[in-house]
């Protein structure tokens, strides 16, 4: 313990002696350390703790397996099939259902629109989350017409209502109807799912209507504890059997899909996070192969020191240890230094992420991330400390004595430089390819076009509650005027409306049969529906590829038409022309739904995402399907945010009450629906530019090192005739052969690390040339510019005076 | 003490090798002051390095305090150095980042001796050379004999048996160097074997035997 101090104590002072070494090695540690415990702040909130509800293990969610039919594992189910699941099942003590819910908010200031959520009676004791103040939801409250009850969010209660605890047994007008207010949320308390939830509501559930192939619920559920997943597994599948038998159209093949719950909530996140966690691991290696060769140069000076230290008896253990125990004091220092990084890193990362982020609330410093920031630096220290340790453990004390007070570089030495900075240019094509690839696929994305414009438009959300528009026949009626407002409006070019806005996260899928050959029962297409009003297209300029687009004269009681998209026109009519046939949407089976005659066809939208691939579309008249949630697209001659206001005066001029939400341009809807893309690029790009510098740093100090150690040789040469540029020449040819083999092993290691992050790819092959090319040339031009600068003072070296001085 | 028979040293060259050392048969006994000498390239301090043990490869045998260091693993062979065995040098070799009383300390604590063991000692050894008031300095604040002062204070620390000197005087002007080799007289009428290399004809008249070396042969015993 004592000779570990004096270690420490001797390494410190070392240290001290060595400001601009101790600099730029606390610099480079910093950066390493910093950037990993942003890194792994996020990684361990979001995929190692345990979530924040007690005994989440036990929690999963439910899904309806379609896979049988030809539909994915993971859809959501309706509110029939959940009340199956939930009486039916053995195994799970509680269960609810979860759907957004967005109620209009009338009180003494504008109308606002809240984020909230409806579920089930059970759902906060099932999260252990019982109400701060006041009660959860009873089970009487689920039948429709006493569901007129709501749970405040903590924060909510507080901004809204002061925190006075009266709010209590009041009621709040919501969508124009009374809710009495029944609890508050614990604080802090956020839903696995939905998480910017700040109210909740009832979910009701009518057994008399079935809803069966509706899929707009999520359901989470408590597993009774000490229950496998298999045995959770069988007890649902043993349910699905018994709904399949009684609903043999609706419901065969279709299983349940049990997942626990951290699966689902972070999954879609874990790659990415995997993958920038992975990255920064690298960039901490490059650190550390530059502290290596910075500690290995100095080590080369201090080879006296060293030697004088074993010839008063020190073994060469006690040497080993002796530099191991200063570069991880170095290493703490820098991991110190990095941490704090790391705390401001951290915060700059919340604040980055995309919204959505899950358990994006949990991210900060604790216990878990101050560990690996420590372990990591500790780490850190044995790894480039033993490289100078080992290569000291390979030299002779007395031939170092000889060579004098001048520091010598052995050959062994002078390889394990050229290894360190080979590995890290390596490692460095790695980090630059990974980068390259993913900002190319951002750019294509970027670039793809989503089947409208998004320029010069502006959308928002307005909801027309059923208590102040009782009949679906108000609707239309309210949106004409409205449009008929807004485009009397200087500067405003067209105005349309439809119930789901492209690219915002939602969609709304249906199952579709073409008139004269309907599928198999079960086996109905799915098709993303909207309802529009005619002026959508020309807002969106989706282009019309055939027939027309909807007009004002297709209202109800007319016929019932539709336009549909191109990719439904190629997928089911096979080049005939769709223009004129009909088709049923939902309902294929069912007499009464009425038929659609087909009268445009226009170009395919990317409803779910850029990267996602497009499903067969149908637009019907919003007069002839009426939707109360409608999003508004009004296109202006120029930059459309100074339209916001006008549009507020235009709603407000019709409806006082009505809020107006999420006023947001077309353009950035489009930015925020790549916004994950983005800000992992970002974030890798970030990593990849460091990782370029550090190690362009890494080549130089090597390269000026060997640069110093030659000078007499370079001397020398000069005094025998040899020019400047063969001086240059022959040190640039040096970095220039580093620098070749570094990229070899780098082009291997990236092949491997292309093909890891191919399901992060959109449009670009984890071998692309373009961004193997540019990485090869950014990382040889940078190193070869770190090289020209020792080469450069090479060739001023004073023969006269290098000689005489040796 | 030592007993040298058929020391050889050389290192591979061009498929060849190049001898440094041949056949080196030399005793030496306790309490004897020999000088090492020869020109430049000899293998002076080739020789010191091994006898010193600082350097194990090398053939023939060597049997030091009757131990065969031919055959001891570097392990041992640092234990036999610690134990017996203190080093002075031309360039004096103090280390730059330590102060006098560090300088004096670091071979004790390289033996794993007590704190306060070694403060003791090293405060005896300060007084004995008369540099307490130079404990608190660095290297790099003392004269170049003042250096060499610290050096053999630092190699006397331990109690060595054996001191070996490499150029002891060769960095100090003539009245500094008289005084460190008064020093190792000292040392030696005190019952310490001194080994020194030197090219000195003066300091080498303070050993009480000369062996000459010359390219690695051993030329002449006197």
């Amino acid at each position: 313990m004592e000779t570990l101090r004096q270690d420490i104590r001797f390494g410190l002072r070392a240290l001290r002696r060595n400001p601009g070494f101790t600099a730029i090695a606390l610099i480079t540690i910093a950066l390493g350390i910093g950037v990993n415990t942003s890194i792994f702040s996020v990684v361990n909130a979001v995929l190692l703790r345990p979530m924040s509800y007690p005994e989440s293990g036990e929690l999963y969610m439910l899904w309806e397996n379609q896979e049988l039919r030809g539909g994915p594992a993971t859809e959501w189910t309706g509110r029939s099939t959940f009340a199956d699941w939930r009486d039916r099942s053995e195994t799970f003590s509680h269960m609810s259902a979860v759907t957004g819910w967005a109620p209009n908010l009338v009180g003494d200031d504008r109308p606002t629109v809240l984020q909230g959520a409806l579920v089930n009676p059970g759902y906060f004791a099932m999260l252990g989350a019982e109400p701060a103040i006041g009660r959860g939801f009873s089970a009487e409250e689920e039948t429709p017409g006493n569901d007129g009850v709501i749970v405040l969010g903590y924060d909510l209660w507080q901004e809204r209502f002061g925190g006075d605890e009266r709010v209590i047994g009041t009621s709040l007008t919501l969508n124009g109807e009374p809710n009495v207010v029944i609890g508050i949320a614990p604080a802090g308390f956020q839903g696995p799912i939905l998480n910017t939830a700040q109210i909740w509501g009832v979910l009701p559930i009518d057994r008399s209507n079935d809803d069966r192939g509706a899929y707009f619920l999520q359901v989470i559920a408590r597993a009774r504890p000490g229950t496998a997943t298999e045995t959770l597994e069988a007890d649902m599948a043993r349910v699905a059997a018994g709904i399949a038998q009684e609903n043999p159209t609706d419901y065969n093949d279709v299983g349940v899909t049990v997942q626990p719950l951290r699966d689902a909530v972070v999954g879609p996140i874990r790659t990415p996070l995997l993958v920038l966690l992975g990255t920064v691991a690298l960039v901490l290696l490059i650190a550390c192969a530059n502290v290596a060769n910075l500690q290995l140069a100095r080590a080369s000076v201090r080879e006296r020191e060293l030697a004088v230290r074993a010839s008063l008896g020190a073994g060469r253990g006690r040497i080993a240890r002796q530099l191991l125990t200063e570069s991880v004091v170095l290493a703490v220092g820098g991991g110190l230094l990095g941490l704090a990084l790391g705390v401001w890193g951290t915060a700059l990362l919340v604040q980055l992420a995309p919204a959505g982020l899950p358990r994006a609330n949990e991210i900060g410093l604790d216990a878990t991330v101050f560990l690996f920031g420590l372990g990591a630096s500790v780490l850190t220290g044995l790894l480039f400390g033993l490289a100078p340790a080992l290569n000291h453990v390979a030299e002779s004390s007395a031939q170092a004595l000889r060579e004098g007070t001048r520091g010598s570089s052995t050959a062994a030495g002078g390889r394990l430089r050229s290894v360190l900075v080979i590995g890290e240019l390596a490692l460095g094509v790695t980090v630059l390819v990974a980068a390259g690839l993913l900002l190319r696929s951002f750019e294509e994305m970027r670039n793809v076009d989503p089947g409208f414009r998004v320029d010069n438009a502006l959308s928002a959300r307005v909801l027309l509650p059923s208590v102040d528009y009782p009949e679906s026949e108000n609707i239309p009626a309210f949106i004409d005027q409205l449009e008929a407002r807004l485009r009397a409006r200087p500067g405003v070019r067209a105005v349309g409306a439809t119930n789901v806005l492209p690219l915002g996260g939602n969609v709304n899928d249906v199952s579709f049969g073409i008139e004269g050959r309907l599928p198999e029962p079960g086996r109905e297409p799915l098709a993303d529906s909207w309802r529009v009003t005619p002026g959508y297209f020309e807002a969106m300029r989706i282009p019309l590829i055939q027939g027309r687009y909807l007009e004002a004269t297709d209202r109800a009681g007319g016929l019932n038409v539709a336009v549909v998209s191109r990719s439904l026109a190629d997928a089911h009519f096979e080049g005939a022309d769709p223009v004129g046939k009909r088709l049923k949407v939902g309902g294929v089976r069912d007499p009464d739904s009425p038929w659609w005659t087909i009268v445009g066809v226009v170009e395919t939208v990317r409803t779910r995402g850029i990267a996602t691939a497009t499903e067969p579309e149908i637009y019907v008249p919003l007069a002839q399907m009426p939707s109360r949630a409608l999003s508004l697209v009004i296109h202006t001659d120029g930059p459309p945010a100074g339209m916001a206001t006008d549009l507020r005066e235009a709603v407000w001029a019709l409806d006082a009450n009505m809020p107006v939400s999420q006023v947001a341009t077309l353009e950035s809807v489009f930015a925020t629906s790549i916004a994950p893309q983005r800000f992992i690029s970002l974030l890798l790009g970030a990593f990849a530019a460091l990782a370029l510098v550090l190690a362009a740093v890494g080549i130089y100090g090597v390269m000026a090192f060997m640069v110093s150690q030659r000078t007499r040789e370079i001397g020398v040469r000069m005094a025998l005739g040899a020019r400047p540029n063969d001086v240059l020449a022959s040190v640039m040819s040096r970095g220039l052969l580093l620098t070749g083999l570094g990229v070899v092993v780098g082009l291997l290691a990236a092949v491997g690390a292309g093909r890891a992050l191919s399901t992060l790819l959109f449009s670009v092959s984890p071998v692309d040339p373009i961004t193997l090319v540019s990485v090869v040339t950014l990382l040889s031009a940078a190193a070869m510019f770190a090289c020209y600068w020792p080469a450069r003072r090479a060739t001023r070296v004073d023969p006269i005076i290098t000689l005489r001085a040796e | 003490m030592i007993r040298l028979k058929g020391i050889e040293k050389s290192y591979p060259y061009k498929g060849g090798r190049t001898w440094v050392l041949r056949r080196i048969d030399l005793e030496i006994a306790e309490g004897d002051f020999v000088t090492i000498t020869g020109p430049s390239g000899a293998g002076k301090s080739t020789l010191l390095g091994i006898l010193g043990l600082l350097d194990g490869a090398f053939d023939g045998e060597y049997w030091f305090v009757d131990e065969p260091v031919h055959a001891l693993k570097p392990k041992h062979r640092n234990e036999l150095h610690k134990a017996y065995i203190g080093f002075v040098f031309q360039q004096y070799h103090l280390i730059d980042d330590l102060t006098v009383y560090e300088n004096l300390e670091i071979p004790l604590s390289y033996r794993d001796i007590k704190k306060s063991e070694r403060q003791a000692t090293v405060a005896d050894i300060l007084d004995r050379f008369n540099i307490v008031g130079k404990k608190d300095l660095f290297p790099n604040q003392l004269s170049g004999g003042q250096q060499q002062q610290v050096a053999v204070a630092r190699a006397m620390i331990c109690q060595p048996k054996l001191i070996l000197a490499d150029e002891p005087t060769g960095s100090l002007h003539s009245s500094q160097g008289e005084k460190i080799m008064q020093m190792l007289k000292t040392l030696n009428d005190e019952g310490t074997t001194i080994v020194q290399v030197t090219h000195d004809p003066n300091v080498a008249a303070y050993g009480d035997r000369q062996i000459n070396l010359a390219d690695g042969w051993m030329v002449d015993e006197g």
